[in-house]
């Protein structure tokens, strides 16, 4: 092999091997570091192959030491710095643990190389690596500073950018106003926003002038933190000719927002906000650009979330080419602590009821009427069954879990008749997608649909 | 019904295969040397390639007579142009069970006569063979010699240290 073949092509099998072309990196650990190393061991040939090949080194890294006992900052940064250099001219994809790195001495080796970088995550540890490694004991004013200087670099090549909810671990806020203050990134490039960390608005104080609102933008997803909402709203009309997917969570302003917003190619929304105020009929902002070209719709929310029926009702308004919603119960949504774990444990059968009106109602029909796809958290089979006679043009319906007694019904023989006839009749009609549950054998059952004459079975034994 | 026009490609080792056109265009090298020199009787030399590799490589060219041509400014190193090491096709991987020679003569051929997918089935084939494999392994997979001195391994394992698996 050593004779065989020419550098290129060694080059490029080291390029498949080693890389990994999937953006946003995946890669959170130093195994690909170790991969190289080892390749570089094999003969003087691979080394000078592996040394010389740019691309091999353009995923960078700074987070805590494989061997936090072994190294010091020091020779973390030498290494970053041998790194970057070995990349060449090539566009890097940064990752930085903020809270286990001492950003103001990484910052003097970063800096020559941040306009070539393509991808920036700023995150804080796993859960995993906060308890097996010890974080450097780095004050927040320092680290949130040393962020502010970094995002407030020239990123002319930055395509990605990606803030993980570093709060949960060590940022907590602090009453600095100068560091609860956005963040403004000079990125003319962006295509992709993901913000998860409430300490830190990393964007969108749309009021700035471009290139904030970078035209190239086709994903952003924004979390905001309830109390501090209203500064993340553009008071100006915040245009986003590419965006194609919004994701928003955890604010009190969704309206504001969307008032704001003039994104006429959006194709994709994403609604995580259940504890939000949200308005009555007559609340609601009568300025909303049309969502022509809005084809999902993904709504999460909790069982016990109240009034949001206007705002859908809204959306649904606006949607005109609306194919797919989901309404979503997530367990794990944020939401005060006398709350927590009820998230998809109550029925909700009074909020789901108050939206299926909406989709009920003749004339709803007629707003979204290439609605195709629908997720529920939970419907029954009578239910199912008119949706699809009031809307022809439903292909799928998809539930999160099915209610009881349509999995297992209990007493009449013609009952159970009914509910399989049902089934079947849905199934001729549309995709019907729910959780599969493992019945006991020794019931009957056709269709998904078992039949429990004595009505002895826990279906939680089935499961 | 007229026949598919035909080439014919001469190898290293003088044996003359005559192949369909479209065939042989699988090759950009050769794709290039017809619109060139344009369609003649004379056959196509292709000094790089023996008899046996040549079969081989039209062998893959005929099974893939019909796929789409890979973009001519593709570029391996860009990541949008390269997939994940993993990824080769059942017949593919029929195909290139070959012995270690033969599998770095259908690479060198593929890279001289410029037919992409199949030099990236070679390469992926060796990426697989050394994916998880320690230096020690893969010196002795490959034959390769271990041309470090002593000292220069024990600098390369100090260098290493720090990074080394938890």
């Amino acid at each position: 092999m050593e004779t065989n073949l020419p550098f290129e092509l060694l080059s490029y099998i080291f390029l498949l091997l080693y890389t990994d072309p999937s953006v946003p990196r995946a890669k959170d650990d130093f195994e690909n570091t170790h991969k190289l190393q080892s390749a570089m061991t094999v003969c003087k040939r691979w080394r000078h192959i592996v040394e010389t090949t740019p691309a091999l080194w353009t995923d960078i890294w700074l987070g805590h030491s494989p061997r936090p006992q072994r190294t010091t900052i020091n020779q973390w940064l030498e290494y970053v710095e041998v790194q970057l250099n070995r990349s060449g001219n090539l566009p890097l994809n940064l990752n930085i643990m903020v809270e286990c790195v001492v950003l103001e001495d990484a910052l003097r080796v970063l800096n020559p190389h941040l306009s070539r970088c393509r991808w920036l995550g700023l995150r804080g540890p796993s859960e995993k690596d906060a308890d097996q490694v010890k974080c450097s004991k780095l004050s927040v004013h320092t680290t949130l500073s040393a962020i502010h200087i970094l995002l407030s670099s020239p990123f002319p090549a930055l395509k990605f950018l990606s803030v993980d909810d570093i709060s949960t671990w060590r940022l907590v806020r602090t009453d600095n106003d100068d560091l609860n203050r956005f963040v403004f990134v000079n990125a003319p490039n962006l295509i992709s926003i993901t913000s998860r960390c409430s300490a830190l608005k990393v964007i969108v104080k749309c009021s700035h002038p471009p290139p904030f609102t970078p035209p190239s933008l086709q994903d952003l997803s924004l979390r905001g933190s309830w109390d501090d909402d209203p500064l993340i709203i553009p008071s100006d009309k915040l245009n986003l000719p590419n965006l194609k997917t919004l994701s928003l969570q955890t604010m009190d302003y969704v309206w504001q927002f969307l008032s704001a917003l003039c994104a006429p190619q959006l194709e994709n929304l994403v609604i995580s906000c259940s504890l939000a105020y949200w308005p009555s009929a007559g609340e609601l902002p009568t300025n909303i650009s049309p969502l022509t070209h809005l084809r999902r719709l993904e709504w999460h929310t909790y069982s016990d979330s109240a009034g949001e029926e206007p705002s859908l009702h809204c959306l649904f308004r606006h949607s005109t080419s609306l194919v797919s919603f989901a309404y979503i119960f997530d367990a794990d949504l944020e939401g005060p602590s006398e709350w927590a774990g009820s998230a998809g444990s109550g029925s909700g059968d009074a909020n789901i009821g108050a939206i299926l009106n909406i989709l009920f109602e003749q004339k709803a029909a007629k707003l979204c009427p290439n609605l195709r796809s629908i997720c529920f958290p939970s419907l029954n089979l009578d239910n199912v069954v008119r949706l699809i006679e009031l809307r022809p043009a439903l292909e799928r319906i998809s539930l999160q879990v099915r209610k009881t007694n349509d999995v297992i019904v209990t007493g009449a023989r013609e009952e159970w008749r009914i509910k399989v006839d049902q089934m079947r009749w849905i199934k001729s009609q549309a995709e019907f997608v729910f959780p599969t549950l493992e019945l006991p054998v020794a019931l009957q059952q056709e269709d998904d649909v078992a039949w429990d004459p004595e009505g002895t079975t826990d279906i939680a034994e089935g499961v | 019904m007229s026949a598919a026009p035909q080439v014919t490609l001469e190898s290293s080792d003088g044996e003359k295969f005559k192949v369909d056109k479209e065939v042989a265009e699988r090759s950009v090298l050769i794709k290039n040397m017809i619109e060139d020199v344009g369609e003649s009787d004379n056959p196509i030399p292709l000094p790089n390639v023996n008899a046996s590799v040549l079969k081989k490589v039209l062998e893959y060219c005929e099974h893939h007579r019909g796929d789409p041509l890979p973009a001519a400014d593709a570029d391996p190193s860009n990541d949008d142009n390269r997939k994940r090491a993993t990824e080769i096709s059942d017949w593919d991987q029929k195909f290139i069970q070959v012995d270690q020679e033969m599998l770095f003569e259908i690479i060198l051929a593929a890279n001289y006569m410029d037919i992409k997918p199949l030099l990236d089935v070679g390469c992926k084939t060796v990426a697989n063979m050394i994916k998880g494999k320690t230096p020690e392994e893969i010196r002795k997979l490959f034959n390769i010699v271990n041309d470090f001195t002593p000292e220069e391994e024990a600098q390369i394992k100090k260098e290493n240290e720090w990074a080394e698996d938890r």
